[in-house]
């Protein structure tokens, strides 16, 4: 079902925009997702609609806040920037991303063993 | 996780914002993805093509994001709210029926449940007053719920120490004070603690003290705030002042607050032992009311326990006392003061009403199931296209609760009405000062309640009904085929059968209420009560200290009364009909009778002009003369009933009667075997209802000349052509001046002097019959309406039956058959149902035998008039079909 790929993926996305922001500093919609795009080179085929769940839902947690501004073609347009609250949370889900890929890696890397 | 909760509420109220916000961003990323596609060298059409694909679709993002940011399950159930208000108003004359046919079930529902509460569930307006009870001795023949002084100390001794035990007497007493003129009112005889067992406190003054509760204490008394604002204006010095009780003058110590009247319509309280210090030993002086406070199930099991102990004792050391009492029981103080068959009454009222909601709600189920089938295309393909059964389900149901709501709503509009058109028939009837009828925060939850109920009653069947599975064909077929099929008719027929089978059990209770009450009403009184007035008095101890006393009064009165122009005879009687003074047992010579069933009677004194005043002759033997006043004399007159009960097929005249001490019914445990004087029967009276009203039959009564048995609480009888108030103030002024001192009660029309008999008969009668007209009126519109909708939906039917070949009259026989099957099943059912009910009523029912076949043949004939009627128009519309037309239509 849908739920269970949205889930794997909300995790991953949610880290990768508190990330991005605070790499980047503010920044609108389209801005991420490009910049995710352009990062992840093209290996990850995202509707880039979906980034504004995330960014709505981020939000509510109060991990990110959103300024409205005007964009580079002066148009209004929301900016997004992490809060404190956010940066902690990006450290914690970090430090437990690492600890996961560090394990997931060493499975993968196991030679079969020989009968 | 709190933050997110608010923050998810709040995006609730900013929907509106927050998809306008969505949308600006979803279009400006649009807009620049679109322009760097440009940049890339795309067309103007392929960029906005390619933009569209990355983003996804608009539509579900932004569903995603309600769902995402807010509370998806409230967010679809306002939906579903928006869905069912739409609905309602595009149905809105299916839903405008249905509302009404709710509102006034649960209008009337809402009536019956503000009595039962008021009486029942709120109670007396004293502090927990479900704690308090009344202990009673129990008798092989009913309960005495009265004791002695000297009883009620001994009880207390024995009672769990934490437990509160009072007492009360009411009587009615004469009070005078130096600025007023004597009056008569209604005094309570209480023990001290009373008012602090009940936890109310005077509103001024002080309580009564232990002290004051004493032989010899010093005489206080407590009055009501009305006593305090009609006879003192207010003041606020008028404690200290004095009030002559009965002669005796007693302090005012204190006000109590306004409304307590406590136990009934009472202004005056005053300690019982100050006032009888005499009796305060007497062991068979029962007048007392008592009262105990007795908190938890435990203390009362205790109570009930430890007082029949005591009374095992009591017998062995006065067996002649409690002889025929065999415990002591506990009932709840307001059932005392409501009375048994008051109780009984509102568990009937409230069967009633449910009845009526039950018949509104087939009636509004039926609607709905045929409005349904207008919507079985809609939901077969909402749900083809996923929607699942709980979903529509849930989405019929809050449309059926939003129904309930809007009919309850309205129901509470009405029942407000209802309910103080009671109150306002109810004032004035001598009910209990505490029972005002009134809607309150219990009316409105019990309501709400109800509306959630009768939502899920008529809703869930055709709401199950319409979303079954194999309603898979449904998307073929047209609206007619569903609402026409075998399935949704077999529903509604049943529906129909239900209701008229409620209907008529309903109507056979009413009936039976409806003519107990008119049996009531009439009264057979056994003679005109026009142009009788009646005084009571209560003579002052005082001024007649003895029996000559008060016979020198009387008979001083009587003629002089009876000389006044325009009063053509007066008498004077211990009991004017259709009361009597009180019921002994008696002793008949030379019969013999099974002990413990004594013949009992209702025993009135009069002088002799009573038949005359009635204007009833005596019908056998002679009537009382004034030498029977004379001592020696034993002469007794007994009615007819009394003959034919107690002698029948033989000569009562002559024969001798005596009375056995001990009073009759309520105290017949008490029987001291010391038998008075022997009597002779000189004289058969007509018989005239002399006794308690309630009861259906008219009592054995024997009558004794007032001179040889006075009384010094007794009533004048007058009768006179003048108007009331004339002949009231002649005779005021005519006692005036033979008695300045004596009070006399106003003057009562004798119709006047039985209101307060008729009153719940009356009032009750008239609730019947307002929920018999309800019922009747829905159902046989709720018969009339599946009957021609039936009809409208088998027009095409109809017209190829004619057109092959049918005759109208086929065609209307078609139609009401069906009709005429279910008002069958819906009699027999009901019928069945009035025979049960009928037995339960049976104590409620006055001159009507339960199963009284009158009313049931008559509802029977009235409901299938009606259902009849209700078919014979579709009938006759079914007739008249045009062939042509209707296979047109289809």
């Amino acid at each position: 079902m849908a739920e269970t790929k949205s889930d794997i993926l909300q995790g991953t996305l949610d880290l990768m925009v508190l990330k991005t922001l605070d790499a980047m500093g503010s920044m609108h919609g389209y801005g991420i997702a490009r910049r995710i795009e352009q990062l992840s080179e093209d290996a990850l085929q995202v509707n880039q609609g979906t980034i504004y769940l995330c960014l709505i839902r981020l939000v509510q947690k109060r991990w990110i806040k959103a300024e409205w501004g005007a964009s580079e073609n002066n148009r209004k347009a929301k900016f997004y920037s992490i809060t404190a609250k956010g940066r902690r949370q990006l450290a914690a889900e970090a430090q437990n991303w690492e600890r996961i890929s560090g394990v997931i890696g060493r499975l993968l890397n196991l030679s079969p063993k020989k009968a | 996780m709190f933050a997110e909760l608010i923050a998810r509420i709040q995006a609730l109220f900013r929907r509106r914002q927050l998809d306008d916000d969505l949308d600006q961003e979803l279009q400006l990323h649009l807009d620049l993805l679109t322009e760097e596609h440009l940049r890339r060298g795309l067309s103007p059409e392929e960029a906005r093509r390619a933009a569209r694909l990355q983003v996804g679709g608009l539509p579900s993002i932004k569903e995603s994001h309600r769902e995402v940011r807010g509370l998806p399950m409230i967010e679809t159930l306002w939906q579903d709210l928006k869905f069912a208000v739409r609905l309602i108003f595009k149905d809105r004359w299916v839903s405008a029926a249905a509302i009404i046919a709710l509102a006034l079930g649960i209008g009337v529902n809402a009536v019956g449940f503000t009595i039962v509460n008021t009486a029942l569930l709120r109670g007396l307006p004293v502090a927990s007053p479900h704690e308090l009870f009344t202990p009673c001795w129990l008798g092989p023949q009913g309960d005495l719920c009265s004791v002695s002084r000297i009883e009620l100390d001994e009880w207390r001794a024995v009672l769990p120490t934490h437990s509160l035990l009072a007492a009360y007497n009411e009587d009615s007493v004469n009070i005078g004070d130096d600025q007023d003129f004597p009056e008569q009112a209604n005094g309570v005889f209480v023990t001290s603690n009373l008012f602090g067992l009940l936890g109310i406190d005077p509103v001024l003054g002080r309580d009564f003290l232990p002290e004051d509760d004493r032989a010899g204490a010093e005489p206080v008394v407590l009055i009501g705030h009305r006593m305090w604002r009609d006879r003192f204006a207010s003041d606020a010095t008028v404690l200290g002042k004095t009030l002559r009780i009965n002669n005796t003058a007693a302090t005012i110590i204190g006000v109590m607050p306004e409304g307590m009247e406590f136990p009934e319509k009472h202004q005056l309280w005053v300690p019982w032992t100050a006032f009888y210090p005499q009796y305060a030993a007497a062991r068979e002086r029962r007048g007392l009311t008592p009262v105990a406070r007795l908190v938890n199930k435990d203390d009362r099991q205790s109570a009930s326990v430890a007082l029949t102990g005591l009374l095992g004792q009591l017998k062995t050391a006065y067996p002649e006392l409690y002889g025929r009492a065999f415990a002591v029981g506990l009932s709840p103080l307001t059932d005392r003061l409501i009375g048994g068959k008051t109780r009984n009454m509102f568990a009937v009222i409230m069967g009633a009403v449910t009845f009526v909601l039950l018949i509104a709600c087939a009636n509004v189920a039926n609607l709905i199931l045929s409005r349904s089938g207008h919507r079985a295309p809609e939901i077969a393909i909402r749900m083809t296209l996923g929607a699942s059964r709980w979903h529509v389900v849930r989405q019929l149901l809050i449309e059926s609760l939003m129904l309930a709501v809007a009919g309850g709503a309205l129901g509470l509009l009405l029942a407000g009405y209802g309910v103080r058109l009671f109150e306002a028939a109810m004032s004035d009837s001598g009910k209990p000062y505490w029972l005002v009828f009134t809607l309150d925060y219990n009316v409105v939850l019990y309501v709400a309640a109800v509306c959630i109920a009768t939502a899920l009653v008529f809703g869930l069947a055709p709401a199950l009904q319409v979303t079954k599975k194999d309603n898979s064909n449904a998307l073929k077929e047209t609206a007619r085929g569903f609402a026409g099929s075998r399935r949704m008719r077999r529903w509604s027929g049943a529906l129909v059968v239900i209701e008229l089978a409620l209907s008529v059990t309903l109507l056979a209770g009413a009936g039976l209420m409806v003519r107990s009450f008119y049996n009531h009403y009439a009264l057979n009184l056994g003679f005109s009560p026009d142009h009788l007035v009646t005084f009571g008095f209560d003579l002052l101890d005082h001024d007649y200290r003895d029996d000559a006393a008060i016979r020198l009064f009387v008979g001083q009165v009587e003629p002089r009364i009876a000389a006044i122009p325009g009063i053509e005879s007066a008498a004077v009687t211990s009991g004017v009909p259709p009361h009597d003074r009180m019921e002994r047992m008696l002793e008949i010579e030379q019969q013999i009778q099974p002990a413990g069933e004594a013949p009992e009677a209702s025993v009135v004194a009069i002088t002799p002009k009573f038949f005359d005043v009635l204007g009833v002759p005596v019908v056998r033997g002679r009537n009382f003369q004034y030498s029977d006043s004379l001592p020696g004399s034993n002469a007794i007159l007994i009615n007819q009933r009394f003959a034919e009960q107690f002698f029948p097929g033989q000569n009562p005249l002559g024969r001798r009667i005596r009375f056995k001490s001990g009073r009759g019914r309520r105290f017949s445990f008490v029987d001291n075997g010391k038998p008075e004087e022997w009597r002779t029967v000189v004289g058969i009276a007509p018989t005239i209802r002399q006794g308690s009203a309630q009861d259906g039959y008219l009592n054995a009564v024997l009558y004794t000349p007032y001179m040889q048995n006075v009384d010094r609480g007794a009533y004048l009888l007058v009768r006179s052509s003048l108007p009331p108030s004339v002949v009231s103030d002649l005779v005021r002024k005519e006692l005036k001046a033979i008695a300045p001192n004596q009070p006399l009660r106003p003057g009562e029309t004798l119709e006047e002097w039985m209101a307060s008999d008729r009153w719940p008969y009356r009032v009750f009668g008239g609730l019947f019959a307002v929920l018999a007209f309800v019922a009747l009126t829905l159902s046989s519109v709720g018969l009339y309406a599946v009957m021609s909708y039936g009809v409208a939906q088998r027009t095409q039917e109809i017209g190829v039956r004619m057109a092959i070949g049918a005759q109208s009259g086929q065609v209307a026989w078609l139609v009401l058959r069906r009709g005429l099957r279910q008002l069958f099943f819906g009699l027999a059912i009901g019928l069945t149902g009035a025979a049960v009910l009928s037995v339960v009523m049976v104590d409620l029912l006055v001159g009507v035998h339960p199963g009284d076949p009158a009313t049931l043949i008559a509802i029977a004939i009235l409901l299938s008039i009606v259902s009849i009627a209700a078919c014979i128009i579709p009938a006759r519309r079914a007739a008249r079909v045009d062939p042509v037309i209707a296979l047109r239509a289809g």
